[in-house]
């Protein structure tokens, strides 16, 4: 496969994949050189740093331990031994450290060091121990031939005390010059005895403090000399028990000397213990320090080793950025042709396209994106001269179109002019239908005012005649009245009658007055009825008056509302037509406006020629290839549905062209 | 009533020649009836009737006539066996009646009193066997009038004589009462 197929993003993600790879071998490399460089520097804090540490430590614990030996065997006290104990176990436990960290490490002569500081350790330790044991054993001794001596001390004493009551007693009784030189001599002896037995007391007493076996060189001889005044005194001894004593005295010293020469053996020994302890001591001590030094000449060597490592890592780390460096610029510089050859043709390509010459050639090869840009942009320069092509041909015809925008334009103008004046007129008759109709709303108004107020007069008709109609019943009661007394009237005159009837003859004149007014209370009866029922009447003429004012008031009233109604809607009726007054004052401007837009019209259309015009210029700027404008190079293009079938005219203005104005589409143009 | 006054003017001058007989006219439910002027005491207005429990219809009640029990007779009743509806025009007839030694007063209750009729005898008939709707005894005889004929109630026959024995036995009792209270 050809490099150049490549996608630029391929080649460019595969040389940056190149130059990652390259930073991640580096970045591997440097992660080795640092590890081994800590893995020094932690054997040096480690292993080194801490056999150091942990040999100090056991100097220290020597060192301490040797100080508490001393303070015991100055103060003999059981807690100095326990303290001395435990630093002899702490020593142990930082020995235990030393000899992890020597495995942990694999330090051999550490774990050498470790192990003869050990066995030093607990040879000391048994040694001390024994001291120790050796220095109870002493004190026990010591003891003991205190007691002893205590024992020939006493015994010479009593010997003494006894010799010269002995004496005492035979001067009293008078004896003899020999008896009493025995007695003398025994008693010189016994001085003797008692002095030698002090004087060896007291040499003990030298020998336990200074320790320097002077005193017990003198012992050694004056031992043997008060066996010899024991001897002596055995002698001159002239009773039983002067004999005894003796023999009990010697065997105490006897015993005292033995007591005496155990504990100077006991001594020797404990000596001879203290300088093998010291020793040992300063021995462990040594070990320690050896320790300590081998660890520091360690550390020293761990530091040159790392110094080593770090100096062998940078060298590699620079060695690799200047190879990384280097490759990187090759591959960079290997790209940027790959990419920018072309391009820079693509630019040359598209330079001449904007300079309008549509005859250019592009040659690219190749699949990549810029492959496909050079394909798009020679499409770009079909495409643009075909475009540029119908340009031209509309341009033709937009300008004939322009010009019979011009001329319609023109016509509409004066149609607009003379609806114009037809609008005036009609606003002038609406004017004068305004005025009528004010004219009859005025007239309504009255009508109206007129009918409210006759509606209330029928109201107070109607009142009138109801009084009327209780004034007439009320007129009709009183003539019952007057018909109750024509009625009591003719009563009396019958009674009359009757009375007169019963008079006889003598009552005749009276029964015809009494038939008189009796006749005359008939007729006021009468009269009375026919009064009656005239009122009658006119309360029911009255009522009836009353019931149609009655009727009449309502419709009365529903003309005054429809009057109302009548005014209302001449009201809404002059205000319609001042609306349409207004309207028509809007539709004469609009007119007026109209006829003005017309003219303006008229004008865009000839500045749309000019502008034709100049279209048919510019596109002149560009150049077309003979067989582009024949024949579309790439597949049909969707958009060129509406391409003139005629070949395109010649750039000029041309008016007569009637059927181009068809093919303008209406939607194209702005409607007024 | 011009020719009315007329006519009984010329009536007034017959009767002057041949005893003419003077005669009280009164409507009983809307007919007319009449009684000699003679048997009529007075002409009441109606006043204040005491209704008497436990009497026949006919028997209105009694009132009190200047201190006299007077009993009253309903003859739209008695007549025609309707009682009679008391209104303005509503008349009491004081009349005396023959009984058997003395006169009793009785009231007459009759819807209007009409006139004072004054009717040769010639216009008088006797009463017809049947044809009217009341019994023929309680007619005394017919009188003509103006082409028209008028009942004229015999009044001893109207009041039956068992009646008046009740009205007696009223009349007695109040009647002491009256002769003591006289007394």
């Amino acid at each position: 496969m050809n490099l150049k197929d490549f996608k630029i993003k391929t080649k460019i993600l595969t040389g940056a994949m190149l130059l990652v790879a390259i930073t991640i071998g580096f970045g591997l490399l440097a992660n080795l050189y640092i590890g081994k460089v800590s893995d020094a520097l932690f054997g040096i804090t480690d292993n080194n740093g801490k056999s150091v540490e942990y040999a100090t430590g056991v100097e220290r614990m020597a060192l301490s331990t040797i100080m508490e030996e001393k303070n015991y065997l100055l103060y003999e006290k059981d807690e100095i031994h326990q303290r001395a104990e435990e630093n002899v176990k702490n020593l142990m436990g930082f020995l235990d450290k030393v000899d992890q960290v020597a495995k942990q490490y694999n330090n051999t002569e550490l774990l050498n060091q470790s192990k003869i500081a050990r066995d030093g350790t607990s040879k000391y330790a048994e040694k001390y121990r024994a001291g120790v044991a050796a220095l109870k054993a002493n004190k026990a001794a010591v003891e003991q031939m205190t007691i002893k001596g205590g024992v020939v001390a006493k015994a010479a004493d009593t010997f003494l005390n006894r010799q010269v009551t002995l004496y005492l007693d035979a001067m009293k009784r008078g004896a003899n010059a020999q008896e009493l030189d025995g007695y003398v001599q025994r008693y010189i002896g016994a001085t003797k005895i008692y002095v030698k037995a002090m004087e060896i007391m007291r040499a003990e007493k030298e020998e336990v403090n200074y320790k320097d076996r002077v005193a017990w060189n003198q012992m050694q001889i004056w031992l043997p000399e008060l066996m010899q005044f024991y001897n002596d005194l055995e002698k001159i001894a002239n009773s039983e028990e002067a004999l005894r004593l003796i023999s009990e005295a010697r065997k105490a010293t006897q015993e005292y000397q033995q007591a005496a020469q155990s504990w100077i053996k006991n001594d020797d020994d404990l000596k001879a213990i203290l300088k093998d302890m010291s020793e040992l001591g300063e021995n462990v001590i040594k070990q320690a320090q050896t320790a300590e030094e081998s660890g520091y000449s360690q550390l020293i060597v761990a530091r040159s080793q790392a110094e080593t490592l770090v100096n062998e890592a940078n060298k590699i780390i620079i060695g690799t950025i200047i190879a990384a460096l280097i490759l990187g610029i090759v591959i960079a510089m290997f790209l940027a042709n790959l990419i920018t050859v072309p391009i820079i043709l693509g630019v040359k390509f598209a330079k001449s396209l904007s300079e309008g010459d549509l005859t250019a050639k592009l040659e690219v090869d190749g699949k990549d994106e810029i492959g496909q840009l050079a394909q798009a942009l020679i499409n770009m320069r079909d495409q643009l001269s075909r475009v540029v092509e119908q340009v031209r041909s509309n341009s033709d015809t937009l300008s004939s179109a322009s010009q019979q925008v011009s001329s319609t334009a023109q016509a509409m103008s004066q149609m607009a002019t003379e609806q114009a004046s037809s609008v005036e007129e009609t606003t002038s008759s609406i004017e004068q239908l305004n005025a009528s109709v004010q004219q009859n709303t005025e007239n309504a108004h009255i009508t109206e005012q007129m009918a409210t107020k006759s509606a209330g007069e029928a109201r107070d008709g109607g009142e009138a005649v109801n009084e009327t109609v209780s004034a007439m019943k009320n007129i009709a009661k009183k003539i019952g009245l007057i018909e109750d007394i024509a009625y009591k009237t003719n009563l009396l005159s019958l009674n009359a009658a009757i009375e007169a009837a019963s008079a006889g003859e003598h009552g005749k004149g009276f029964a015809v007055v009494a038939a008189e007014v009796r006749k005359l209370a008939e007729s006021s009866r009468i009269t009375a009825e026919e009064i009656n029922e005239l009122a009658t009447n006119s309360v029911a003429i009255a009522e009836k008056a009353g019931q149609l004012i009655t009727t009449v008031v309502p419709n009365i009233v529903k003309t005054s509302d429809l009057v109302q109604e009548i005014n209302a809607a001449s009201i809404e009726q002059s205000s319609g037509i001042n609306q349409i007054n207004d309207a028509m004052r809007q539709l004469d401007k609009a007119t007026q406006q109209n006829a003005a837009s017309a003219e303006e019209l008229a004008a865009t259309a000839e500045e749309l020629n000019g502008q034709a015009a100049q279209l048919q210029h510019a596109v002149a700027f560009f150049k077309l290839d003979a067989n582009s404008r024949k024949s579309p190079t790439s597949g049909s293009n969707p958009r060129n549905t509406r391409a003139p079938s005629k070949p395109a005219k010649k750039p000029i203005a041309n008016a007569s062209v009637s059927d181009n104005s068809l093919d303008f589409d209406d939607s194209d143009f702005e409607r007024f | 009533m011009s020719k009315l006054i007329r006519k009984e003017s010329s009536h007034h001058a017959l009767a002057s020649q041949e005893q003419v007989g003077q005669y009280l006219t009164f409507l009983v439910d809307k007919e007319s009836f009449a009684i000699s002027i003679l048997d009529v005491k007075e002409i009441i207005e109606i006043a204040n009737i005491t209704h008497v429990p436990l009497t026949p219809d006919y028997i209105h009640g009694v009132i009190n006539l200047r201190g006299n029990v007077v009993p009253v007779i309903d003859l739209s009743a008695r007549l025609k066996h309707q009682c009679a509806e008391v209104s303005k025009r509503s008349c009491i007839v004081l009349v005396e009646v023959e009984m058997a030694d003395s006169v009793q007063l009785i009231g007459m209750l009759v819807d209007e009193v009409r006139e004072i009729l004054e009717i040769p005898p010639d216009n008088i008939q006797p009463a017809p066997d049947f044809g009217t709707d009341i019994r023929t005894d309680f007619i005394q005889s017919m009188a003509r009038v103006d082409e028209k004929f008028i009942i004229l109630l015999a009044i001893n026959k109207v009041l039956s004589l068992e009646e008046l024995s009740q009205l007696g036995q009223i009349t007695e009792s109040s009647g002491s009462r009256i002769a003591e209270s006289a007394d």
